[in-house]
C-alpha cells in the first residue's frame, strides 16, 4: 500500500471504529510492524495538530482513538447535548495519584501515604476502570500490586505515565521543586 | 476568629495535620516546636461525629503525636534497635509526601478538566440486511381470510376535526354521578350496560366509570360480578342527594 493510503485506511478505521481501537489489531489488518505503524501514527497525529483541525488522535501504548479538539468544545455543546464528562472527588484524585506516580502498588502503600483506609477508593477506582491489579507483591499475605489502565490515559489526554506532570518529582514522593529529603 | 473546620472535613489525620500546620504557617519540620500538637488534641472532642475506623485512625494520630512529644520531654532511654526510624522523623517525612501527593491529584484534577470539552464518536450501528421471513402454518387463503375479517370489523373513523375548539368538558363526574341516581330512582338493580345508550362516546365510558368509582367510594352502591366476564350489576346501598359541597375527581377543590 501507498504511505498515503496506509495514512488514509487508519483514519478510516478510527473514524468507524469511534471506540479505541488496539494498535496491535491495526497492526494485524495493514500487515505492517508495531514502529511502522508507530510512525504513521505520529504522523497522522502532527497533521491534526498542527492545523486548526476540529480532530485530534490520541495514542497510548495500547490504543489509538479520535477525539474532538477540545477549542471547538462550545460549538458541539450548543449543537448537542454530549454526555457529561466524568470527575472526581478530591480524595479519589490523591488515592489515584499514589498509583499513578508509583506504581505498582499495594492497598498498604496508597494508606501509608494518605494515611487513611484506602478501601473504598479502590474499589472505586477499579470500578471506574482506572487501575486495575497487575500481579502480587512477593510479601507476607502476597498482596495485590495496582497499575493504571490505559483508560486512565485516555482520561486525563496523556500518552503515556511519564507524562504525567512533575512525573520525576512525584514519583520519588517529593513536591516539585523542593529538595530530596534528607531524613 | 478563624473559620472552624469541623473534623468531618478532612480525609484523615495527615490531611487535619496539614491544615493545622499551614493555617500556623510553620514549615511541618517545626511541628513538635509549635503548637500544633495542642491543637490536634482539641479536635478529638469532635470524634463523636465520626465512623469507628475513621475516629480510631485519629486516635492512633493523637497517640503518636503525643508519643513523640513525650520524648522530647523526657531524657531518652539507650535505643534498643537503633536502626528503628525515629518516630518523629517519620512523621514529617510521611507529612512531606502527603503534602505531594495532595498536590499531585490537584494537578490530576486539572488534566482531567482540561479533558471536558473532548468527546469522542460512538461507534456506527450497523444496519443488518433485512431478514427473510418464513411463515409456517398458514396457506395464502388464511391469511386473505383475516386480513378481511380484520378490515370489515374496524368500526368506522371519525373525520377529523380540522378546527380544534378548547370546548368547555361534555362529561363531569357530577353529571354522570346525577344520572345515575335517576336511573336508580325506578330500579333497585342495574347492569353496567344499562348506563349507556346504544353507541357511547369514549368519554362518557370513561366518565361514568369515574362516576361509578366516586359512588362505590361514598358508600352509594354496590358492585358484584356473579363470575369471571359476566356481566357486572350494581345495587344501591344508600344514594345521597346532589350535594354541591362534594369534590369529585374531576374538580378543582374550592
Amino acid at each position: 500500500m501507498q504511505h498515503q493510503e496506509l495514512i488514509g485506511a487508519i483514519e478510516c478505521m478510527l473514524f468507524v471504529a469511534g471506540e479505541p481501537v488496539p494498535v496491535l489489531e491495526l497492526q494485524r489488518v495493514l500487515d505492517i510492524t508495531d514502529l511502522e505503524l508507530n510512525a504513521l501514527l505520529r504522523e497522522l497525529q502532527a497533521g491534526y495538530a498542527a492545523n486548526a483541525r476540529g480532530i485530534r488522535l490520541s495514542v497510548t501504548a495500547e490504543t489509538a482513538q479520535l477525539q474532538s479538539n477540545g477549542a471547538y468544545a462550545q460549538y458541539v455543546e450548543q449543537l448537542l447535548q454530549p454526555a457529561q464528562q466524568r470527575t472526581f472527588s478530591q480524595s479519589l484524585l490523591e488515592t489515584l495519584a499514589v498509583v499513578a506516580y508509583k506504581q505498582p502498588v499495594t492497598r498498604a502503600d496508597m494508606e501509608a501515604v494518605r494515611g487513611v483506609r484506602c478501601e473504598y477508593a479502590v474499589s472505586q477506582l477499579v470500578k471506574l476502570n482506572m487501575i486495575q491489579p497487575i500481579g502480587r507483591k512477593e510479601a507476607v499475605g502476597r498482596p495485590v500490586l495496582y497499575g493504571t489502565t490505559d483508560a486512565f490515559l485516555r482520561q486525563f489526554g496523556i500518552g503515556t505515565i511519564a507524562e504525567l506532570p512533575n512525573y520525576e518529582a512525584y514519583s520519588k514522593g517529593e513536591e516539585p521543586g523542593l529538595e530530596a529529603l534528607t531524613v | 476568629m478563624p473559620y472552624h473546620v469541623h473534623i468531618q472535613q478532612f480525609d484523615g489525620p495527615l490531611d487535619l495535620l496539614l491544615h493545622l500546620i499551614e493555617r500556623a504557617e510553620v514549615d511541618i519540620k517545626d511541628i513538635f516546636v509549635s503548637e500544633i500538637t495542642r491543637e490536634y488534641l482539641a479536635y478529638m472532642d469532635e470524634l463523636e461525629g465520626l465512623d469507628m475506623d475513621t475516629a480510631s485512625e485519629f486516635l492512633a494520630m493523637a497517640a503518636t503525636l503525643l508519643y513523640i512529644k513525650s520524648r522530647q520531654l523526657l531524657p531518652r532511654p539507650p535505643r534498643e534497635q537503633p536502626e528503628e526510624e525515629d518516630p518523629e522523623a517519620l512523621l514529617i517525612r510521611q507529612l512531606h509526601e502527603y503534602k505531594a501527593f495532595k498536590r499531585a491529584g490537584e494537578e490530576l484534577r486539572q488534566l482531567n478538566e482540561a479533558m471536558q470539552g473532548i468527546f469522542t464518536r460512538l461507534p456506527e450501528d450497523v444496519i443488518l440486511p433485512p431478514q427473510e421471513v418464513t411463515l409456517s402454518g398458514a396457506t395464502m387463503q388464511e391469511l386473505y381470510q383475516s386480513f378481511f375479517t380484520l378490515l370489515h370489523t374496524q368500526p368506522d373513523e371519525q373525520l377529523a376535526n380540522p378546527l380544534h375548539q378548547v370546548r368547555q368538558d361534555a362529561y363531569t363526574v357530577r353529571v354522570q354521578i346525577a344520572k345515575i341516581r335517576q336511573l336508580f330512582a325506578d330500579k333497585r338493580e342495574l347492569a353496567f350496560e344499562d348506563l349507556f345508550g346504544p353507541h357511547p362516546a369514549r368519554m362518557e365510558i370513561i366518565v361514568t366509570f369515574m362516576a361509578l368509582l366516586e359512588m362505590i367510594g361514598h358508600g352509594e352502591i354496590h358492585l358484584s360480578q356473579p363470575a369471571p366476564f359476566a356481566p357486572i350489576r350494581l345495587r344501591a346501598r344508600s344514594l345521597a342527594q346532589e350535594d354541591d359541597d362534594a369534590d369529585y375527581m374531576d374538580e378543582y377543590p374550592e
